[in-house]
């Protein structure tokens, strides 16, 4: 379902603050995209929780090669 | 946003037929009157329906739906009832319909189960299948944040339970609060980042124990996050338990307050059919008085004749008397002048008279004795008849007994107006009675569920104990955890282990930034709340002297005078609903999810300034505000005034018959 991102904006915001002063390795893509995931599966906990484990798993994987 | 675009009712409570109600796609205010009994909480309700497919009456109890259908189209042969609402979200159209209708095959509904529910949601043209309809009205306005969105101002009373402590109603609302700013996103956020940590976490163990090096110490951590497991799963189990007799515990208050009202009613009872023996007693009391004074009335009536008759008796009497004793007076008088002349010495003063005095006192005799001649014969008769004529006529001098019947007639017509009254609240509360079933059922009922209530009460308290417990024996395990991982990552050197070190280290700062955010956003949320609602309670209250709001841990708003101090004690119910009007009003302004306002009777308690200011923010509490209220609850022309622009659109509910309201353009819209 379409989103707009206006409405979790100040939501966003914070954790973008958090983010960028204290964990900056950490893409402001990635957390939007949970954010947004969680937001609209606020109705359906086992949909939002399987797409931030692979929102994660492939950040994880771009990030920390195999050697 | 949320906008209702239309809202198309057929058959449903009083709105017979099918009827609609645009709103304007424009930012503003929509006025909707209607008197006691035409069906505005009904419409408030409808919203209710047709989003969450419940009825529910004011004590938020649901209505079985089969009682929902107009009462003349029934007798028509027009069964159930159907709801359209049309509504715009994130730039595209829904028309959502729901309808209660006969199932198939069924031509005259005797039972429940001769209907059926359906629902289905219109996405521009398709139909969404109903997993997907379900999602979408989850999403746009979930129910537990609905008491923002469609409210009866009867209710806008319990926000004061947000300042208690330890209140069950006031953590609702938080619940409800927080759902609306959107905070579950981040709790769920940082529970799903958590989960993936700790896979992450579980991952980097089991290379810790493939290593010769760190084989020994990944065991020993293997060990306790397997442990931690179990006592992550047990203390959600005690959640969701605790959660679920929570919800229990919440029933069976319902149903002992519930019972509670049934006490209550049945204690009514018993007073009224007291009240209506003791004042039937007084009535009957009140007829005999008015029998017995009736006996005597005729005496009453012919008083004034008596009266008027004795009048004149007395005057002749007064004549005859007077001059019988007007003689008598000059009699004494002649026989003391006559001594005098013959003694020649007046006794009354003491002298000697001389004889020429005699000789004129001795003519003066003579004449006076002709004109003090007394009654003659036939008055001194006449008399005596007038003095027993009068005698008689006093005797029959009976008082009125027409005051007296008019006392008692006010006071039977008073007794008899509040024998009605009484015996129309007796029917009442019986009819009210009758809605609960068996009175002889009632009383086990009552009894069960005290002693359910019990046990709820000490399994909640068991169910906290746990959770205390595993919770404490979760930090411990996490603090050895913590040791042990710290000396691994000092240990092992490998290259698998760096590389799953690191998904921990990345994973440990996501599930940070979501923890940590939950916190920053409730802080910064409030202050936000805090600023919007004191703006518009500083322009809704009638105390210049109020100056600000300030929010508490649960969202609850606290009056603050100009002079500081503490907060202003005991409010008014009236500023009850100012504030948390002005709470609704900040919370819109900072959800995620953003929607029309809907209010039934919001100014119940209000004076006039305060309506007047709540009129004056009503487009600032949302984009689309739609206010249901009766006739002369505001001045409707000043409200118009006020709002100018703003206002959109008015409705007026107007009666038919009793059970069959229109729903019409208001004429008086200039």
């Amino acid at each position: 379902m379409p989103m707009n991102k206006i409405e979790v904006e100040e939501l966003l915001k914070v954790l973008e603050d958090i983010r960028a002063a204290k964990y900056p390795e950490i893409p402001s893509e990635l957390i939007q995209s949970i954010v947004l995931a969680e937001f609209e599966n606020q109705d359906n906990r086992t949909e939002g929780s399987i797409i931030t484990r692979r929102l994660i798993d492939d950040f994880l994987r771009q990030s920390v090669h195999e050697g | 946003m949320l906008r209702f675009i239309s809202l198309t009712v057929e058959d449903f409570g009083p709105f017979k037929g099918s009827q609609t109600i645009d709103f304007t796609s424009d930012d503003g205010v929509t006025f909707i009157w209607g008197n006691n009994g035409r069906g505005k909480t009904t419409l408030l309700n409808i919203f209710r329906y047709a989003i969450y497919g419940k009825f529910q009456n004011r004590r938020g109890t649901n209505v079985n739906l089969t009682m929902l259908s107009n009462r003349e189209s029934r007798s028509e042969g027009r069964y159930g009832f159907k709801v359209v609402l049309r509504m715009s979200y994130d730039g595209e159209i829904y028309e959502l319909t729901r309808q209660f209708k006969l199932r198939t095959g069924v031509s005259r509904p005797t039972k429940n189960d001769d209907y059926e529910q359906t629902v289905y949601l219109k996405k521009g043209t398709a139909i969404l299948s109903s997993e997907d309809t379900d999602h979408i009205l989850k999403i746009i306005m979930p129910e537990q944040v609905a008491r923002f969105f469609l409210f009866d101002g009867e209710l806008l009373q319990e926000y004061e339970e947000l300042l208690m402590e330890d209140s069950d109603t006031g953590a609702q609302i938080k619940k409800s609060i927080e759902e609306i700013l959107g905070v579950p996103v981040l709790t769920n956020g940082a529970t799903d980042t958590a989960a993936v940590l700790e896979a992450y976490t579980n991952a980097k163990t089991r290379t810790a124990q493939s290593n010769k090096q760190t084989e020994q110490l990944g065991s020993q951590i293997a060990t306790l996050e397997a442990a931690l497991q179990g006592h992550n799963a047990e203390l959600e189990r005690l959640r969701e338990e605790l959660t679920q007799e929570l919800g229990r515990k919440s029933e069976l208050e319902s149903e002992q307050n519930q019972n509670e009202h049934v006490k209550a009613l049945l204690a009514e009872m018993k007073a009224l059919e007291n009240s209506i023996a003791e004042k039937k007693a007084r009535r009957e009391g009140l007829l005999s008085d008015i029998k017995n004074t009736t006996k005597d009335a005729w005496k009453g009536l012919i008083g004034f004749r008596v009266n008027e008759i004795l009048s004149d008796v007395e005057a002749e009497v007064k004549v005859l008397e007077d001059k019988e004793n007007s003689q008598k007076v000059a009699q004494h008088f002649l026989k003391e002048m006559k001594e005098a002349a013959s003694r020649k010495h007046c006794n009354l003063c003491d002298q000697d008279i001389d004889d020429a005095l005699i000789l004129k006192m001795e003519e003066r005799i003579k004449a006076l004795e002709g004109n003090y001649g007394g009654l003659t014969p036939e008055e001194s008769g006449k008399l005596r008849t007038l003095q027993i004529r009068k005698a008689t006529l006093e005797t029959m001098r009976y008082p009125s007994s027409k005051e007296r019947l008019e006392i008692y007639e006010r006071q039977l017509a008073a007794v008899t107006v509040e024998i009605s009254d009484d015996e129309r609240k007796l029917k009442a509360v019986k009819e009210e009675l009758e809605k609960h079933g068996d009175i002889e059922e009632l009383s086990t009922s009552m009894q069960n569920c005290v002693k359910n209530l019990i046990n709820c009460l000490k399994k909640i308290d068991n169910l906290k104990e746990g959770e205390r417990q595993e919770a404490e024996q979760i930090a411990n395990i996490r603090s050895s955890l913590a040791t042990l991982n710290a000396k691994l990552d000092k240990t092992a050197t490998g290259e698998d282990m760096v590389r799953a070190r690191r998904r921990v280290e990345l994973c440990e700062m996501i599930h940070n930034i979501f923890e940590e955010g939950i916190d920053a956003y409730r802080n910064n949320l409030k202050s936000r709340v805090e600023k919007d609602a004191t703006d518009l309670f500083v322009r809704i209250s009638n105390d210049p002297d109020y100056v600000r709001l300030e929010i508490n841990d649960n969202y609850g708003l606290a009056i603050y005078h100009k002079d500081g101090g503490d907060p202003v004690p005991l409010r008014s119910a009236g500023f009850e609903h100012v504030v948390a009007l002005a709470l609704i009003g900040a919370l819109h302004k900072n959800a995620p999810l953003r929607g029309p306002v809907i209010m039934d009777s919001p100014f119940g308690r209000l004076d006039p300034t305060h309506k007047e200011n709540i009129i004056k923010v009503l487009p600032s509490l949302s984009e689309q505000v739609v206010l249901l209220a009766y006739t002369h609850e505001i001045d409707e022309q000043r409200a118009r005034e006020t709002l100018g622009s703003s206002l959109k659109k008015e409705y007026r509910l107007t009666r038919q018959t009793s059970f069959y309201t229109r729903i019409e353009p208001n004429q008086e819209v200039k």
